[in-house]
Parts: C-alpha cells; sequence; structure tokens
C-alpha cells in the first residue's frame, strides 16, 4: 500500500475539481509565513506525515497572523510524529466550519463484499472507526458494482443521508461522483475525505484527505513521482529502498524486505529472518519471538518468485550487521517451486558463510519439487563452515522445535566465540 | 585468455559469463543439463563450448534467472560459468554499513 499525505492526496481531488481549501506546501517556516501573507487570513498549519492523530501530537496548528505561521511551522518542521520526520507543513485557509461530514471510497476485500463500498457518515472529523462503534445509525455503506460504477442512485441516498438541503446535496452529489472517479483513475485502495467541511456560506470543501493506493498500480502512474511505493509507518532504510529496487520492475513473485531494527548491537539476539508466504511467516516469526529471539528484519519471498530474486533478498538480509543467525522459515506446504529457492540458498549462502564459521543457518522449505531442492540445499551446502540445519515437510507445522534450534544454535555460536564451548 | 575475451550473455537482472577455456575438457556439461531441468533451454553446446540458443534481446526475454547453470558448473563442472547479478546498490550500501 502506498499512503499519500494529505497535499499529494488533495491534489488528485484537485485535479478532478473537488473544491479543497485555498493554500501550500512549505518547507521552511518563511515559505510557511510566505504563503499565510498570500492568503491574507487566519491559516491552519499541517504537519505533513501519513499517519492520523497528527492534532493530538502537536502537527496541527492555527495561525492567526503570518508571525504566528512562521512560529509554528518552526515548531512542527523536523519534528517527529509517530516514528515520521515533518519535512513539509500544509498551510491553508482556516475554514469556518458549519458541520463536518466524513465521505469514503474503501475497497473491502472481506469474502462477503470483494468491491468497492462507499461510506458516509454525518458525524466527520473523527475516526470513522469510533462513529461505526458509538453511534453505528450515523453510518451508510453502499457496495459499489466495480463494473459498472457507481451508481446515481447510490450517489443521491449518500447525499441526501448527509444532508437534505437541495443546494447542499447537489454539491455532495458532485464531489461523490468525483472522488469515485479519483479512486478509479488513480486504482487507489481507499480515498476519504474526513472532514468534508460544510462551511457557514454553504460551500460543501474537502478539509483533510486520505488516499492509499495500490503499491501494485504505482507503476502506472509515474505522474505521481512516488520513489517508494511501500507502507512501512516511517521512511524506508537504504536496505529497503534497496530491497524495492529489486522488485519495482520485476513481477515474477514476491520478494519483500522490511527491517524491524536498525541499530543492533552484537550478541542482541537479533536473527536474519526469512519467511515464505505471509501467514506462515507471521507464524514462524511468532515462534522465534516465543523463544526470545529478536527478528532484524521481516523478509517474504513467494508468488514463485525467480531464483534471481531469492537471492538478493537472502544477500540483503545478510547486508545487516550483528545478525546471530540466519533463517528461512518456510513453514507452508508451497506450491510454487521450491527448487529455485534451493539454487538461489546456495549461491547466496556460498558466498556469505565462507568467512563465518559455527554462523548458525536454520533452512525450512517444504511444498512442489521439495525433495530435490533439500538435495541441492544439502550437496551445495555441505562444505561450508557455518552450522547449517535443513528440515522439510515434516517440520512444516512444528515451527516452535525449528525456532528452538534456532535459538540453540545462536547460544552455542555465541558461547563458542565468547570461549563458553570448546 | 584475458577477462575481455569471456563469452557474456546478458538476461534481465545480470549476465552469464563463460570461460570458454576452462570449459575444455569439461566431461559433464553440468551447466547445460541444469538449464534443461531448472531453465529453460537457452544453453547449447556448439565445439565443446556452451553458448545461448536464442540471440542476446530473446535470451533476456527467455532466461528465468534460476542461477542453476553456475551452482552445478561450479559444483560438477569446470567451474568456467559464473552469474554476475545486478546488484541494484546493495554492494555500496553494504560496505557503508559496515
Amino acid at each position: 500500500m502506498t499512503r499519500l499525505v494529505e497535499y499529494q492526496s488533495k491534489l488528485l481531488l484537485k485535479n478532478k475539481n473537488i473544491p479543497i481549501p485555498l493554500g501550500d506546501v512549505a518547507r521552511t517556516p518563511l515559505d510557511a509565513r510566505r504563503i499565510a501573507e498570500r492568503l491574507a487570513k487566519p491559516v491552519v498549519i499541517k504537519a505533513q506525515v501519513g499517519v492520523t492523530g497528527r492534532f493530538k501530537a502537536g502537527g496541527i496548528r492555527y495561525a492567526a497572523t503570518p508571525d504566528e505561521a512562521e512560529c509554528f511551522s518552526k515548531e512542527i518542521l523536523g519534528r517527529s510524529i509517530k516514528g515520521y520526520q515533518v519535512r513539509e507543513v500544509l498551510v491553508e485557509e482556516k475554514l469556518d466550519i458549519e458541520q463536518e461530514f466524513y465521505v469514503g471510497i474503501i475497497v473491502d476485500d472481506s469474502y462477503k463484499v470483494k468491491s468497492p463500498i462507499l461510506m458516509v457518515s454525518s458525524s466527520g472529523g473523527v475516526d470513522i472507526e469510533e462513529v461505526a462503534a458509538k453511534s453505528p445509525e450515523r453510518i451508510l455503506q453502499l457496495n459499489i458494482d466495480i463494473l459498472a460504477g457507481i451508481s446515481k442512485e447510490d450517489i443521491d441516498k449518500a447525499a441526501s443521508f448527509l444532508n437534505s438541503q437541495p443546494e447542499i446535496c447537489e454539491q455532495l452529489r458532485d464531489i461523490l461522483f468525483k472522488l469515485y472517479t479519483v479512486f478509479r483513475e488513480y486504482e487507489a485502495r481507499s480515498v476519504e475525505i474526513n472532514p468534508l467541511a460544510l462551511t457557514r456560506g454553504g460551500k460543501v470543501v474537502a478539509a483533510d484527505c486520505r488516499i492509499v493506493l495500490d503499491e501494485a498500480a504505482i507503476f502506472r502512474h509515474p505522474e505521481l513521482g512516488i520513489t517508494f511505493p511501500r507502507d512501512l509507518g516511517r521512511p524506508p532504510t537504504p536496505l529497503e529502498e534497496v530491497a524495492w529496487k529489486i522488485e519495482e520492475n520485476d513481477y515474477r513473485g514476491i520478494a519483500y524486505f522490511a527491517q524491524m531494527s536498525t541499530e543492533i548491537k552484537p550478541e542482541e539476539g537479533y536473527i536474519g529472518f526469512h519467511g515464505i508466504g505471509g501467514g506462515a511467516a507471521m507464524l514462524g516469526a511468532d515462534a522465534l519471538i516465543r523463544q526470545g529471539l529478536k527478528l532484524a528484519n521481516y523478509a517474504d519471498t513467494s508468488g514463485n518468485p525467480t531464483a534471481s530474486k531469492v537471492y538478493r533478498i537472502v544477500k540483503t538480509i545478510f547486508s545487516q550487521p550483528n545478525i546471530e543467525g540466519y533463517i528461512l522459515m518456510g513453514a507452508v506446504m508451497a506450491n510454487q517451486e521450491q527448487w529455485h529457492h534451493a539454487n538461489a540458498l546456495v549461491k547466496a549462502l556460498r558466498e556469505e558463510l565462507q568467512d563465518k564459521p559455527g554462523f548458525p543457518v536454520v533452512l525450512l522449505l517444504a511444498g512442489n519439487k521439495e525433495a530435490e531442492a533439500l538435495d541441492i540445499l544439502r550437496e551445495g551446502l555441505k562444505d561450508l563452515p557455518a552450522r547449517i540445519e535443513i528440515y522439510g515437510r515434516e517440520y512444516v507445522y512444528r515451527v516452535d522445535e525449528i525456532a528452538a534450534r534456532m535459538k540453540d544454535l545462536v547460544e552455542e555460536h555465541r558461547a563458542k566465540k565468547t570461549g563458553g564451548i570448546k | 585468455m584475458s577477462k575481455a575475451d569471456y563469452y557474456r550473455i546478458r538476461f534481465r537482472t545480470g549476465e552469464i559469463v563463460i570461460n570458454h577455456e576452462t570449459c575444455k575438457g569439461c566431461e559433464n556439461y553440468a551447466c547445460i543439463k541444469a538449464d534443461r531441468l531448472f531453465g529453460t533451454n537457452v544453453l547449447r553446446l556448439q565445439d565443446g563450448r556452451p553458448i545461448a540458443v536464442v540471440g542476446s534481446e530473446d535470451f533476456k526475454r527467455t532466461c528465468n534467472e534460476c542461477l542453476a547453470c553456475e551452482i552445478y558448473c561450479q559444483l560438477y563442472g569446470n567451474k568456467g560459468l559464473i552469474i554476475n547479478l545486478d546488484s541494484f546498490g546493495l554492494d555500496k550500501i553494504k560496505e557503508e554499513l559496515r
């Protein structure tokens, strides 16, 4: 998923003529001041980070004058909000709001729905989940037929649910239709305007907006200038940027890599983690954590990736300093041809382990072409000085045993290094 | 034979490099066998030398990057074939992280 920040989201709305407040992006306090001077009215300064709860975190301030705009921007720029460093603020006219709505179009991939849903609420400006819990009668939810598109009936129904005044209703209808156009055109997972503000002047304006795009569709939208479309909840590390480059133009299977920690000191129990398939990888990761090990990273190679992709992910995992072991937790009977994983592992581990005597490596690989894959591993890794254990399908549901072995190997290796075991 | 004379064929994200001098006298041509089993039959023997079956553009499209030709050559053959994979900047970052 690719989460756009507010001003990027609003730009997409503006492109479709959905009304947004006047304003601009500032990267310095002086820029903020100039924007406030140009607007010549009270403004709101908003930290541009892709997280909710900015107001409570001090990332949104109201400024009555350009002096205040400069001062508040200075306070917000450079600070960290929920792990994101604020590099930009949006300086916008402060709206005189009479009523706040919520409107959103969200892909619901649950088994029963499997379509976009249009969701509207007369209670905007707060978390929609909170409204759903406390006042579900204030939410209207309609499934959208993806082939037919959003219907006029649905738009009429949603607009009337929000406001009964004809002139307001007309604006709402127009915005809802255009919002669906944004959703489709940019191949979004969700587009949400919250709040959609009705001003005292009778205008309906998108006061805040959050858009999440499908990362697999980003390559079709170079106009958005997105260089790292993965949603990590923080800026990517250099290794994560490399991992994305591996994936970016190669859709043959998945090669995912995210770091869980970037400041690993020796002998802290961090291991390089390599899973196959999201659910199975989670199962394996949980088992390792139950053993008291720490994951330096989370990686996943599934969907029948090429051996070259798997090789690069293994190399990326090994690029993390101070990891005390490597585990391939293929805790799933995968229908991908596992010999490609085996070949990739042999090439990567033969390069990485020559100078790592006793380094703990646990490989669990099961599924299609498993017997051949395990033979490749045994034969290809047999002369390496590392401590390598290879497991197949009989261990696929015994992840706790695999995790325990990993822990034992890590402790043994650490003890040997420090002279505890001869 | 200088490195410049090595046989090179590029696939989508890397290249195969073969020293045909080393291949002389190879008894099993494990690279070709591996390509038949794991790959897409993109290598063949010509006068005792493994070469690409197709032209360079088609090779980029058809090679499935299984890496098996290198592994089998190194384990069972004359060690005349290696694969250089594009690192996408990983080598440099790894150095920086050390």
